[in-house]
């Protein structure tokens, strides 16, 4: 086997480089760049039942290392998902995570059911949605409302479930073992923290929903150590996230537990990271002669 | 549209807080339309930077940029010699329409529009400011066949007022707009516009992250809802933008 295949546990990719959701759309517009399957995976844009508009702008701006957003999972919904980006993003050879988001349990499941019997990898929960039944408070942060709305979509989805996690909590650990005892596959470590930004001359919020979810190589030590604490935590592979850059930074989440990685923001800076990556840890591999099987967790032994 | 590594060959200095870059790009330089813009690599920025193709000829293209933030202070000290890197062309140009081009640019906003008026050949360019010392205008070689006008709020240099005033006082039938600047502005254009039913282009503005079309981070509001300013537009139809 090739040192650079990553092992999720229901599936084998060529390697453990894809993007994190919402910073690749479909893939379309990268793909005018490089050929999407040389990657291992793609995880699309958020989908939700219903289309929504996402929140007024300015919904992007830099802070130092980092990236501040609130776009509100703007989505053309689930049936042009369904009918105009699946298709396409199916025909380019890559395996596929579908991002799942919604207001209430009900919508999780509605989108996962309609999405059960496609060809995809899996399925990517996104919890940290607000959920509107409970005060708005995301999904991610209990450990039974967690165990719950994983136990309710795996019961209507054949497909893997990948449950990404939020860190705006005090221990990350609970609602990881709630998503693996719900039925989860894997967990996807870490989504944005939140943050915010005021401009000083107006004396206002820079983005229009005033906070905004923090990413960039300004949250990778945060993300490092919460890949770390879940990988000890459950016994089903870990997706590191949040903050990755350069190949160290992809071989630090794989010493720290994870079997995979996303890398969302930093491709901003440089929209042909992800196949640098990619090259970049096959020479790493290479030297080092060593594979990203006996990479992954070493640091904790 | 790709991603390309350009050596900067020049850098001038036009007022206190504008300057202007000269990128030798010859893969894009013939074919750039007035309007499209460039994601610029700001070296240690987690951003990128987007700016207009302000001008161009057969080997390099130049970017027009006003010191905002940290970015563009930091882009000020790139040396000639370094190379930088941006995605290109990127976004939709103006749509020359029949008739005679009235080109309005509000401060930084008029480099939006200096290519146009360089490809149109004949039209009228007015670059309007709060006072005579924002005007740069004259630092751009644009053939005699461009009328070049200015407008200040001040008066202390072309039009006295601003350039909705100028455009309600020098509109003629038959004309056609296209025209970049604050938002105020454009909403004031945008019902004239309307008023003496005369078409034109707006350039927008909008925070970006991709500058592709990926992650829906640039949206604007239009009549037929949301758009992206990197994808659908820069430039957008005047009558479909939603000022609110
Ligand atoms: C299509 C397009 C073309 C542009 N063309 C030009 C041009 O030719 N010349 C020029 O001087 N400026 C142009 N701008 C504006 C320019 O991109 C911003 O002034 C610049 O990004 C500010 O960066 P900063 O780090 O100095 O400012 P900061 O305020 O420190 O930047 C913080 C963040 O906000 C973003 N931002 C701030 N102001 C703007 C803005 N007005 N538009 C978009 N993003 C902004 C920055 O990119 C950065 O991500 C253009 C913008 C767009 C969208
Ligand atoms: C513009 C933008 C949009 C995002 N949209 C989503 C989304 O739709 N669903 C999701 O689960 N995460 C979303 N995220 C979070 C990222 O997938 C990722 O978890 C986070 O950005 C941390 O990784 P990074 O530091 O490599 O960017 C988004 C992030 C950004 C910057
Ligand atoms: S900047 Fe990403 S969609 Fe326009």
């Amino acid at each position: 086997m090739s040192r650079i295949v990553a092992d999720l546990g229901f599936a084998c990719l060529k390697n453990p480089i894809m993007p994190a959701s919402g910073c690749f759309g479909w893939g379309r517009e990268y793909s005018q760049l490089f050929a999407l399957n040389i990657l291992g995976a793609v995880v699309t844009k958020a989908v939700t039942p219903e289309p929504r508009p996402g929140n007024p702008g300015p919904r992007v701006t830099e802070t130092p290392g980092g990236v501040l957003n609130a776009i509100g999972l703007e989505n053309r919904g689930l049936t042009a998902a369904l009918t105009e980006e699946l298709p396409w993003l199916q025909s380019q050879g890559v395996p596929i995570l579908v991002n799942v988001a919604g207001r209430t349990e009900e919508d999780y499941v509605q989108v996962a059911e309609a999405l059960g019997d496609q060809n995809l990898l899996g399925l990517e929960l996104n919890l940290s949605c607000p959920n509107v039944r409970e005060g708005g408070i995301s999904f991610g942060t209990d450990a039974k409302t967690v165990y719950k709305l994983v136990s309710r979509v795996r019961q209507v989805c054949p497909l893997p479930l990948v449950v990404k996690l939020t860190p705006n909590v005090t221990d990350i650990t609970e609602p990881a073992r709630g998503a693996e005892a719900g039925g989860a596959d894997a967990l996807t470590v870490i989504n944005t923290l939140r943050g915010m930004a005021i401009n000083v001359r107006t004396r206002r919020p820079v983005l229009g929903n005033v906070t905004g979810g923090l990413s960039g190589p300004a949250i990778k030590p945060v993300a490092l150590s919460m890949v770390w604490q879940v990988a000890t935590a459950v016994s089903i592979p870990v997706i590191g996230c949040g903050g990755i850059a350069q190949v160290e930074d992809v071989v630090e989440f794989l010493l720290a537990g994870a079997a995979a990685v996303q890398v969302g923001s930093a491709a901003f800076a440089d929209p042909l990271l992800l196949p640098r990556l990619v090259s970049d840890l096959e020479s790493w591999l290479e030297r080092e002669k060593c594979s990203v099987e006996e990479l992954v967790g070493a640091a904790h032994s | 549209m790709r991603e390309r590594k350009a050596v900067l060959l020049a850098h001038e200095t036009l007022t206190e807080d504008t300057f202007r870059i000269v990128l030798h790009a010859p893969e894009i330089a013939a074919g750039v339309e007035g309007g499209q813009f460039v994601h610029l690599q700001v070296p240690g920025f987690s951003l990128r930077r987007p700016f207009t193709v302000a001008d161009a000829d057969a080997e390099t293209i130049t970017l027009i940029i006003r010191r905002q933030g940290r970015g563009t202070a930091a882009l000020e000290q790139v040396k000639p010699g370094s190379r930088l890197a941006f995605l290109g062309p990127l976004g939709n140009g103006f749509r020359p329409l029949p008739g005679q081009g009235l080109l309005l640019g509000g401060g930084i906003g008029t480099a939006a529009l200096i290519l146009l008026a360089r490809r149109l050949g004949s039209c009228t360019l007015v670059m309007g400011g709060r006072s005579s010392g924002e005007l740069w205008l004259d630092q751009v070689h644009l053939p005699p066949s461009v009328v070049i006008q200015y407008a200040s709020d001040d008066g202390s240099q072309g039009f006295a007022g601003n350039l909705v005033q100028y455009a309600r006082k020098n509109l003629k039938p038959g004309m056609w707009v296209a025209a970049c600047g604050p938002r105020r502005m454009l909403a004031g254009l945008q019902e004239l516009l309307r008023q003496r039913k005369i078409p034109g282009q707006f350039a927008l503005e909008e925070r970006m992250a991709c500058g592709l079309g990926a992650c829906r981070g640039c949206t604007c509001d239009t009549v037929k809802g949301n758009a992206l300013v990197c994808k659908d537009g820069p430039v957008f139809a005047a009558e479909e933008v939603v000022f609110s």
